[in-house]
């Protein structure tokens, strides 16, 4: 049994038997695996406890030959918590949204660095960014999750034949992007959305300085949404806490989204302080 | 196939063990098979267990707590501080805090805990009662008392999110280090929040 150390970030883990766990990782070597960990559910093991949703860390797992049987995780040596993930829901939730995102979109046992590096520095931002750049925080990893799978939207030239766009920016989500005034008049699919969303998507790509209201990140949601389920053939499931406001519990579940949220795009003239941005690509 | 191979009664007994938590298919097979073969009367012990918990014990009406009065003994004791909920995922928390011994408030219930990515939210849980309940009852402290995991923590902050603007006291368990261990076998995890936990001594 060939024995792999790689560093792994833990997406999801479910109660095997008594003291045992199944875990979802997305790994730096070998991309989306699973693994069992024996004993991981005892107070003293090996995996100190460490097993967890969102925690980053070094796996030290044996590879069994045969196809349908699980792998065997040795050790898990925990290097980063996300703590601030689990300090406040905003964060919470776009952890998590990432981490079904990876498990979605991450291929098994293929390695892929951008993906890697798009899903670590994503959370790390998510722990350290100001309040009001969690939207951009996630989107610009969410653009290079999707880049590394092959599926970036074209957003600043029409996704058919590589023109400008069209001035309003008409976007068709099987086509792959926003289209130019030819295109749009050929394919059914073309629809109206929002320039200001669509550009301001743009320049995160780009990696700029974006600060942007809650109007113009439900547009861009509005946007990455059906995009996602086209290519997936299904919603993630943790889509709908990416839209939720502190409200409370005991009144009745209401759907947010009303007049009273500003909706501006604002490219900053002033750059914020930029959030840390390692895995900026070209 | 296997409706040929087991009859009916079996296929029941084996869909029935599969609708519970955390049981598959062959898990249900060995379960079913145990008590094909067991004593009669062992078998039949189980099925009154069954009756007489859902006939008999039910939840609190206050704190969700298992009992088979209502309100539970633990509510309708008249020591116990009324102006301090302690909330756990589960009746056996319940349990576990009694035997503490160190608590002397009341209890509140969730039966269960969120997780999101399993897909439970907190509506799913008795959040929404225990709000009400501290409006109610002029509540001082509401301690946090869900598990040191990923889904207690995610719970936690759904609890301070409905509670915080009622301006209730809210406190989370301690966690950290065990009495009677030593630094040198503590893991990363536990040393780590101890350390962020300290307390002014
Ligand atoms: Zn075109
Ligand atoms: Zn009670």
């Amino acid at each position: 049994m060939p024995i792999h150390t790689t560093q792994a970030l833990v997406l999801r883990t479910i109660e095997y038997s008594e003291t045992s766990l199944i875990v979802w990782l997305y790994t730096q070597e070998l991309g989306r695996i699973h693994v069992i960990a024996k004993g991981a559910r005892r107070t003293r093991s090996t995996f100190e406890g460490a097993l967890e949703p969102l925690v980053e860390g070094e796996l030290v797992f044996y590879r069994k030959k045969k196809a349908d049987t699980l792998d065997i995780a040795k050790e898990f040596d925990p290097t980063n918590y996300h703590r601030g993930l689990r300090r406040d829901l905003p964060r919470l939730y776009r952890g998590v949204y990432l981490a079904e995102l990876i498990n979605e979109l991450g291929e098994e046992n293929a390695p892929n660095p951008k993906a890697w590096s798009a899903l670590t520095v994503g959370l790390n931002n998510l722990v350290h960014a100001p309040d009001n750049q969690l939207d951009v925080v996630l989107f610009r990893a969410e653009l290079g999750l999707l880049e590394s799978a092959g599926l970036q939207p074209s957003l600043s030239q029409c996704a058919a034949c590589g023109a400008p766009p069209a001035p309003t920016y008409p976007v068709s989500i099987p086509g792959g992007g926003v289209l130019c005034e030819e295109h749009a008049r050929s394919d059914p699919a073309a629809r109206q959305t929002s320039p200001g969303a669509v550009k301001t998507l743009a320049a995160i790509v780009r990696g700029d300085a974006v600060q942007s209201g809650p109007g113009v990140n439900n547009q861009i949601r509005d946007l990455l949404d059906p995009f996602l389920r086209h290519h997936l053939g299904k919603a993630l499931r943790t889509t709908r806490y990416l839209r939720r406001r502190a409200r409370p519990v005991a009144r009745p579940r209401v759907v947010t989204g009303g007049p009273g949220e500003a909706p501006d795009l604002a490219l900053s003239s002033d750059p914020l302080p930029r959030v840390h941005d390692a895995a900026r690509r070209r | 196939m296997s409706e040929r191979v087991y009859g009916e009664a079996v296929n029941r007994l084996i869909s029935s063990f599969k609708k519970l938590p955390g049981i598959g298919q062959r898990t249900a097979e060995r379960l079913a098979f145990h008590l094909l073969l067991a004593p009669k009367d062992e078998a039949l012990a189980l099925a009154e267990a069954l009756r007489d918990v859902k006939e008999r014990a039910k939840p609190c009406s206050q704190c969700f707590h298992v009992t088979e009065t209502d309100p539970c003994p633990i509510c309708a004791d008249p020591r116990r501080e009324r102006g301090t909920v302690c909330v756990v995922e589960r009746p056996p928390d319940v349990l576990a805090m009694e035997k503490s011994g160190g608590y002397r408030g009341l209890y509140h219930v969730l039966l269960g805990s969120v997780s999101l990515i399993e897909g439970v939210d907190p509506d799913d849980l008795t959040i929404a009662p225990l709000v009400e309940r501290v409006r109610r009852e002029g509540i001082q402290e509401v301690i946090l008392a869900t598990n040191p995991n990923f889904d207690g923590d995610s719970t936690a902050l759904h609890l301070r999110e409905a509670l915080e603007p009622l301006g209730v006291r809210l406190t989370r368990l301690a966690r950290g280090l065990p009495t009677g261990s030593s630094l040198e076998f503590a893991s990363k995890a536990i040393l780590s929040e101890a350390l962020e936990g300290r307390q002014r001594y």
